[in-house]
């Protein structure tokens, strides 16, 4: 290749090699390659297909899409809260002296880790829900999201508590913090940068195993979409606004922990 | 200082990191033990941080007898100031922060004095500028140097020093050194591990050589280093001094 051609490209395609920084000319011209390639691309599947779009029969019924996407939303957060509490505590509980809370963790960990959420939800719905008389749906459904997440949170957690160093927690012990003090002031900061990006995998994934209690008759958003594809045969635009919506609650979440990410940096 | 240690033993599996280990000494300064490596000087350290439980034995610090239980510990840790080898600073927090946790959290300091306490020790040793930086930011002795600062802000009854110098380079060592030795010109009272040995004999006021677990012997420099120390001490000194 010729030496301007080399200079030109790396110009306007390439971070700097030691430092990983990359200079705004080269950031958009590579965001552009990249967004025109996939649309392109796209374009082409779309005309080679020979699909033909109808948006009028699906536009419809956007109040039915709106009202399941904020199911979706309300499920979601509820149970993202839910489910980082109850995960907090089965990573405690896993490390707690008291034997039987323990072994109590241990087993809601991974009895819910190792059988389908589908098969979850029909027995904490049809069975545990029913039993203590829980009708709300919505609220069925977050109780049941949290106690799935809960034990992948766990995990997560537990990775991070002990990704912190034995000479930490032997520092915290000589300065003469409580057990308490150091989960607060050693633990968690330090553990929290690790788990960063692994907690934003187990939230994204939340957010669309929410689709499944479509099963016990919930009207979140797939469910929505569904029945919109069945009113209107429009299959491929029902569920092309499904994948839009949930983007829309993923994707800032991605970022936002990305931006933790940063501010949490330092070097070890 | 007073320190009376009767028939100190902890073992970790079969090996006897303390094996009946006795040591009394009167109105001493500057205690440094010295000894070969495993020989129990860092275990003896630890159970006087409070860090460790002797199996059997008894410890006594000024004449008040050290009670072995989670509560009793926790005030004895909250009052004794440690230094280890390998800094153990908090790498989240700033070297100012790393001073001030412990005087806030620990000591109930409101923020403002913490950070002022924590600034001034920080001047001591010749750290102001460093305040804000992390720890991966400063040098090894920086490091320590901060380590000492944190543990000398609480007003400690005394300090402990675990080899604080051996992960360091010899520039490195003497920033250390030097701060350790302000420390007893300030009368501040300190156990110190080491392996330097002629720093030792500069700072000490007693020296206790510590081998298998036992104590060998303990009294001043002259004594240690001089023709009348026991022969396992001056078999030591002979093999460590020799280069």
């Amino acid at each position: 290749m010729s030496r301007p051609a080399a200079s030109l490209l790396s110009r306007f395609f390439f971070a700097q090699p030691a430092t990983g920084a990359a200079s705004g000319a080269a950031r958009w011209c590579s965001a552009a390659l990249v967004g025109g390639v996939l649309v392109a691309c796209g374009w082409v599947l779309l005309r080679c297909s020979g699909l033909r779009w109808d948006w009028e029969a699906v536009g419809a019924y956007w109040q039915l899409f709106l009202s399941g996407w904020r199911t979706t939303v309300g499920v979601s957060l509820a149970a993202l809260l839910l489910s980082t509490l109850l995960g907090a505590g089965l990573a405690l509980a896993q490390r707690s002296d008291f034997l039987p809370l323990r072994y109590l963790a241990k087993c809601w960990i991974e009895l819910i880790r190792g059988t389908p959420l589908l098969v979850q939800i029909y027995v904490l719905f049809y069975i545990v829900a029913d039993a203590v008389q829980l009708e709300n749906r919505a609220l069925a459904g977050v109780l049941i999201l949290s106690v799935f997440s809960g034990a992948y949170l766990a995990e997560v957690f537990r990775a991070g508590i002990e990704s912190v160093g034995r000479s930490q927690l032997e520092s915290a012990l000589a300065i003469g913090l409580t057990r308490a003090q150091t989960y607060r002031h050693v633990i968690l900061p330090q553990a929290l940068r690790s788990v960063l990006p692994s907690l934003a995998g187990q939230f994204v994934s939340l957010i669309k195993d929410s689709s499944l209690l479509s099963v016990i008759g919930l009207n979140e958003f797939t469910q929505s979409a569904r029945n919109v594809a069945s009113y209107t045969y429009s299959n491929f635009e029902s569920y092309l606004l499904l994948a839009v919506g949930y983007l829309l609650l993923t994707l800032p979440i991605s970022i936002w922990t990305r931006r933790m990410e940063q501010r949490f940096r330092y070097e070890t | 200082m007073k320190l009376s240690l009767t028939k100190l033993c902890r073992a970790f599996g079969s090996h006897r990191a303390l094996d009946g280990l006795s040591l009394e000494c009167e109105a001493t300064g500057s205690l440094v033990l010295i000894g070969p490596s495993g020989g129990g000087k860092s275990t003896l350290l630890r159970v006087l941080a409070g860090l460790e439980r002797p199996d059997s034995g008894t410890v006594e610090i000024n004449g008040k007898p050290l009670v072995f239980e989670e509560l009793p510990l926790l005030q004895h840790r909250r009052r004794t100031g440690v230094v280890f080898q390998g800094f153990n600073l908090f790498p989240h927090l700033s070297a100012l922060e790393n001073i001030t946790l412990p005087l806030t959290a620990v000591h109930g300091h409101p923020p403002e004095k913490a950070a002022a306490i924590g600034l001034d020790f920080l001047r001591r040793f010749q750290l102001e500028s460093h305040a804000a930086q992390k720890p991966a930011a400063l040098s090894g002795g920086q490091r320590q140097r901060v380590a000492i600062a944190r543990a000398l802000a609480i007003d400690p009854q005394f300090l402990l020093l675990d080899e604080p110098t051996s992960a360091l380079d010899p520039v490195m060592t003497a920033e250390v050194l030097e701060a350790i030795e302000a420390l007893r010109a300030q009368g501040r009272d300190f156990i110190l591990a080491t392996h330097e040995m002629g720093f030792a004999r500069r700072v000490a006021d007693q020296i206790a050589f510590i081998a298998e677990g036992r104590l060998v012997e303990i009294g001043p420099p002259e004594q240690l280093f001089g023709e009348s120390a026991a022969p396992q001490t001056r078999e030591f000194l002979a093999r460590v001094l020799r280069y």
